[in-house]
């Protein structure tokens, strides 16, 4: 009985050695730290947090926080901030210049002007514990488009791209048939997500999605690499509190060690251990606040009076003359 | 005359524009599964909620584009404004106003429900003179309301706040073309009431509202809808100098009206109007069953950059009556007369 | 109806036929002989235009008869009634004369002859009159039905409105047309059907067809003379239509002939000449013959009796009781530029109209004395046409033959000056 003791309590500090779950989960998000409580405006369809910094420019930041729970995360300050590598490519899959502002108390990563499409930003933090090699990455892809530069070279501007010279454990969402330079995902939709080990698919891999209120579920992706996960609605408020505009920021996690071993900073390796998140959004569904009873009701309603009322009018008409009144004045 | 105009005027356009109508309508809702790609400055009805569509009405682009403050408007937004102003106007100019009667496809609609009504055999209605003064201003008050709402919603007009983001694109939140032209591809999705908060609400309802008073008042009113458009208001402003015309010589003209009896919109002037020649107005969808009625020569002309293309003749009002006859007379005569009707 | 047993009705009667007789052969005898080169095609209008005055015209058994009186009625609606329309209004100076007594002294004499014919029984046909439709156009007209003759005919009135522009007026006619057809229903007892009204507008749309073409050839060369234009449109009643369309058709492929052969049957340099005014009707051809034979030729004329009532068209937007009956209502009304409407602009540009497309170097306007209408009209007509630079006589005349002597006088002046003028 002791020895079994012994062993669970064993397992749990080996396993949580091994467990991301917890402080440790590192990724980017939408929302600035010091409006957390507030409302702001993503411009939803969109863009997936920008700001305009005047004369149709547009600069994209992101935050960096850690932990697993959307709402009660830290947000990590500048001067915690060491060994990050930061990484961003354009929706043409070209690198382009990202920095973290240095003078900003927490840490942020922005790029400014960007093209139609979606942007890959990347973050990668590298730690050696307990010989494993510890590679938490922070992916978000982003999209940025105005309806005013047109709708051309749809496929290839929301292409979802994978650079594996730089980021070996990459996890993407597929887009679907339908998808164009908007985004419309929303909850009750069936989402595929796919994991790519250096270009090359991964199977047997677990995916973890993790939803705005805390929900999660975690799958395990197929032969090709895919998984699909139906985004739940996991919070219902009275109709009238219900923001059809508002993007509910979830995160997919993928977890995966291989035996790799080598040498990073002057330390030797045994292990390495990759976790990837990436963070992304959804609106509420539309049943939550829309009906088509009630539009077909009020369509039935209408077209009755209508109706009735110039059969009404019609039949009416035969029996007297149209009266020309006389003022009484 | 040569030969060919004579063979034009003699001909039924009725029926060669239920023709083009049929093939305008294909294009307009279904084009996009062929990748056509007509720009955002149509002329006409075609609506981007429909997934397929090749192109989008220059309504949507308007409101969207008009959804600016004062000093972008001022500065490089107009200039997207104005480029997008003059394709459309560029384009209009072609047809004139025939856009309407040829090619929209809520027209189109509108005409097969009429159609059905005739087959079924119920009496429309006509407007009387009051109420149809009354009634064509509607549509100048639409055009303005959505232009200056979008206005509104950047910037602050007399005072008032800023309008609610949920007024974006008004008119095409109540625009019947946003639920209808969706339908014909498969997709109901826009048949919906939005409860999200008031005025989404009131939009959304608003839109069934005209739904159901399109579809009841083109059953009773031939093209309904085409007394309240705002496009027709717009294409109004620059028809006067369009390249197809419609032109009357008032003194040919024997005030018999036949014009417009036939006329689906109802438009009094081209009977009254003898001293006019240019004699479109703002509620004709230039369908040229005028000029197929009228049976003086050389009294209404329809014609591109003075090239005849259509003309009323004496020859024409009647060889199309006789084909009529003709198609009459296929069953024996003795049927007509023992008939039980 | 009842029947007057009067000797001295009979006497009226009888003779007042046969004297109709006499007249109408000796106006259709002078007009075959007026010219050695004969038009094959109107020797069935001659034909019919005798059978007609000795009551003969009934070609078609077993059919029923309606009697009209003025253009604006509907005929469309009795030709689906599967009945046949046929128009009183008489120009025979016998019947005049029959008419005359029980009529006040400054009657028209179109009305007196058309009352007289009434009066004394004598229609073109030998069966029974199932109703005489009489619209109240002007007042001698109106009246006629309540002229105490001791006779009870078959009148109705066709309520028509005294003004046709404004929408009151049309609905009215609207409500007056639908009031007729039921009517119509009732005395023919046949059901006017969708289906019949689309054949006989279609129809009678032949026949207008062929009378537009014939309007036509006029314009150019003269290759028919304008009395005997009159005279064609005239016997538009006395025969089957589809016949008399026939037949008109015959005759205007022969004068196409005729035309291409430059076979013209006056001088080419006559003065072209419009006659208007109180309608020359059918045996009453006195002035168009009397024009004609002192050198003016009538190259088109504005009469109800023949070219307005064959001209205007019907438009038919969907071919359903609900658009039938309005179409031809506003046929009916809104082309009519009778005098008996008012304001009456219309008249004045067709005939401008009418002189600018046939080249018309004078007109000839003619009033019955006692039409109180077109001699009203008189003045303004005389007006515009001074502003026009048209010559313009005015002839107040009646059936009586007394005044041939001063009419001649008066016409041979007017066409000399035209002739002047001419050379001018």
């Amino acid at each position: 009985m002791e020895k079994f003791l012994v062993l669970i309590l064993y397992f749990m500090v080996i396993g949580s050695n091994f467990s991301v779950f917890g402080s440790k989960i590192l990724w980017l998000s939408n929302i600035p730290p010091a409006e957390r409580q507030k409302e702001i405006s993503t411009n939803g369809m969109h863009k997936l947090s920008s700001l305009n910094i005047g004369r149709g420019k547009v600069k994209i930041v992101q935050w960096v926080t850690i932990g697993e729970n959307v709402f009660n995360s830290t947000y990590l300050k500048n001067s915690e901030s060491r060994d990050n590598t930061i990484y961003c490519f354009t929706p043409h899959g070209d690198a382009q210049d990202c920095f973290m502002d240095s003078s900003k108390i927490y840490q942020e990563l922005t790029f400014s002007n960007p093209i139609e499409g979606y942007y890959n930003l990347y973050l990668v933090k590298k730690k050696i514990r307990n010989d494993t090699l510890f590679i938490r990455t922070a992916k978000a892809e982003l999209l940025n488009h105005s309806c005013r530069n047109g709708h051309k070279d749809v496929d290839k501007k929301i292409l979802p791209r994978i650079y594996p010279e730089v980021i070996p454990l990459e996890i993407t969402r597929q887009r679907n048939r339908l998808e164009n330079l908007h985004f419309f995902m929303a909850s009750g939709d069936k989402v595929c997500y796919k994991v790519y080990k250096s270009s090359k698919p991964l199977k047997d891999a677990s995916i973890t999605f993790i939803s705005n209120q805390g929900w999660k579920k975690t799958v395990k992706s197929n032969d090709k690499g895919e998984a699909v996960i139906q985004v739940i609605q996991d919070y219902f408020s009275a109709w009238q509190d219900i923001d059809n505009r508002n993007i509910y920021t979830y995160l997919l996690l993928v977890e995966y060690t291989s035996e790799e071993q080598g040498i990073y900073k002057g330390e030797s390796y045994g292990h390495t251990h990759y976790i990837t998140s990436l963070s992304d959004g959804y609106y509420p569904s539309k049943v939550m606040y829309s009906s088509l009873s009630w539009a077909l009701g009020l369509f039935l309603l209408c077209s009755i009076i209508a109706g009735g009322g110039v059969v009404y009018y019609r039949k009416r008409r035969t029996r007297i003359y149209r009266e020309i009144r006389v003022d009484n004045k | 005359m040569n030969k060919l105009q004579k063979h034009i005027n003699n001909s039924n356009i009725s029926k060669f524009r239920l023709v083009f109508q049929i093939l305008a309508f294909l294009l307009l809702i279904y084009g996009g599964y062929l990748s056509i790609d007509l720009g955002t400055s149509i002329p006409t009805f075609a609506c981007p909620y429909n997934q397929e569509c090749p192109g989008t009405c220059y309504l949507i682009s308007a409101q969207h584009q008009v959804h600016n403050t004062w000093a972008s408007l001022f500065g490089f937004r107009g200039k997207a404004l104005l480029a997008g102003l003059l394709s459309f106007v560029l384009l209009f100019l072609i047809l004139n106003k025939a856009w309407c009667g040829y090619i929209c496809p809520l027209g189109t609609i509108q005409d097969w429900i009429t159609k059905l009504r005739n087959r079924i055999g119920v009496s429309f209605s006509r407007y009387d003179d009051l109420s149809f003064k009354r009634l064509k201003t509607i549509k100048y008050v639409l055009l303005v309301l959505l232009l200056i709402i979008p206005l509104g919603m950047s910037n602050s007009i007399f005072g008032l706040p800023l309008l609610s983001h949920d007024l974006s694109a008004p008119f095409c939140q109540i625009c019947p073309g946003r639920i209808i032209t969706p339908l014909f591809v498969g997709d109901a999705s826009q048949l919906f009431v939005d409860f999200t908060n008031a005025t989404t609400m009131f939009m959304s309802s608003l839109g069934i509202i005209v739904l159901a008073l399109f579809i009841v008042g083109s059953i009773f009113k031939k093209r309904f809808f085409c007394f309240f458009c705002p496009m027709s208001a717009l294409h109004f402003l620059f028809s006067k100098i369009a390249l197809l015309r419609l032109n009357k010589n008032g003194e040919n003209c024997t005030k018999c009206g036949n014009c417009y009896r036939v006329c689906d919109v109802g438009i009094k002037a081209i009977a009254e109007d003898i001293d006019h020649s240019y004699i479109v107005k703002d509620d004709c969808m230039m369908c040229l069953k005028c000029i197929e009625a009228c049976p003086e020569n050389d009294c209404l002309k329809a014609s591109f950059l003075t090239l005849p293309v259509f003309e009323s003749t004496e020859e024409g009002f009647f060889s199309r009556n006789l084909h009529l006859d003709h198609e009459m007379q296929k069953p024996s005569q003795k049927v007509i007369e023992d008939e039980k009707d | 109806m009842k029947k007057i047993e009067n000797k001295r009705y009979e006497r009226l009667s009888a003779n007042s036929q046969k004297r109709l007789v006499i007249e109408s052969d000796n106006v259709l005898h002078e007009l075959q002989n007026e010219s050695e080169d004969k038009i094959t095609g109107l020797d069935y209008f001659y034909d019919v235009a005798g059978k007609f005055a000795r009551g003969q015209l009934s070609a078609q058994e077993k059919k029923k008869y309606i009697a009209t009186n003025c253009v604006q009625v509907p005929i469309e609606l009795i030709y689906a009634a599967d009945a046949i329309p046929i128009r009183i209004c008489s120009g025979a100076y016998s019947m005049s004369q029959a008419g005359d007594g029980l009529l006040p002294a400054k009657s028209c004499s179109l009305v007196s002859a058309t009352f007289g014919a009434i009066y004394t029984n004598s229609f073109p046909v030998d069966q029974e009159i199932l109703s005489i439709i009489t619209p109240t156009t002007c007042d001698q007209k109106k009246k006629l039905s309540e002229i105490p003759t001791g006779i009870d005919q078959p009148f109705y009135t066709l309520e028509l409105p005294p003004a046709k522009d404004s929408e009151e007026a049309r609905e009215y006619w609207y409500r007056s047309v639908k009031k007729f057809k039921r009517k119509l229903e009732k005395i023919t007892g046949n059901r006017i059907s969708r289906r019949r009204l689309k054949g006989a507008i279609l129809k009678v749309a032949k026949a207008q067809q062929a009378f537009r073409n014939f309007h036509q050839l006029r314009k150019e060369q003269t290759i028919i003379s304008g009395t005997n234009a009159i005279l064609v449109a005239n016997t538009f009643f006395y025969d089957d239509i589809e016949s008399w369309t026939r037949h008109l058709n015959d005759l205007i492929s022969e004068l196409k002939q005729r035309s291409d052969r430059d076979q013209t049957v006056v001088e080419n340099n006559n003065p072209r000449l419009l006659l208007t005014g109180s309608p020359s009707i059918f045996p009453n051809l006195k002035l168009p013959i009397m024009i004609e034979k002192m050198g003016g030729t009538i190259v088109v004329d504005e009469f109800c009796s023949s070219n307005r009532l064959l001209y205007d068209t019907v438009a038919v937007d969907e071919w359903n009781m609900y658009d039938m009956i309005p179409a031809l209502a506003d046929r009916y009304l809104k082309a009519c530029t009778c005098p008996c409407f008012t304001p009456n602009p219309d008249r004045e540009r067709k005939l401008l109209a009418y002189i600018k497309d046939f080249q018309v170097e004078g007109v000839v306007y003619q009033s019955f004395s006692g039409c109180q209408l077109y001699e009203l009209e008189s003045l303004r007509i005389s007006r515009l046409l001074e502003e026009a630079n048209i010559p313009m006589l005015y002839v107040e005349t009646d059936y009586s033959p007394d005044d041939k002597g001063q009419l001649a006088t008066r016409t041979e002046a007017f066409i000399e000056s035209l002739k002047t003028n001419q050379h001018n």
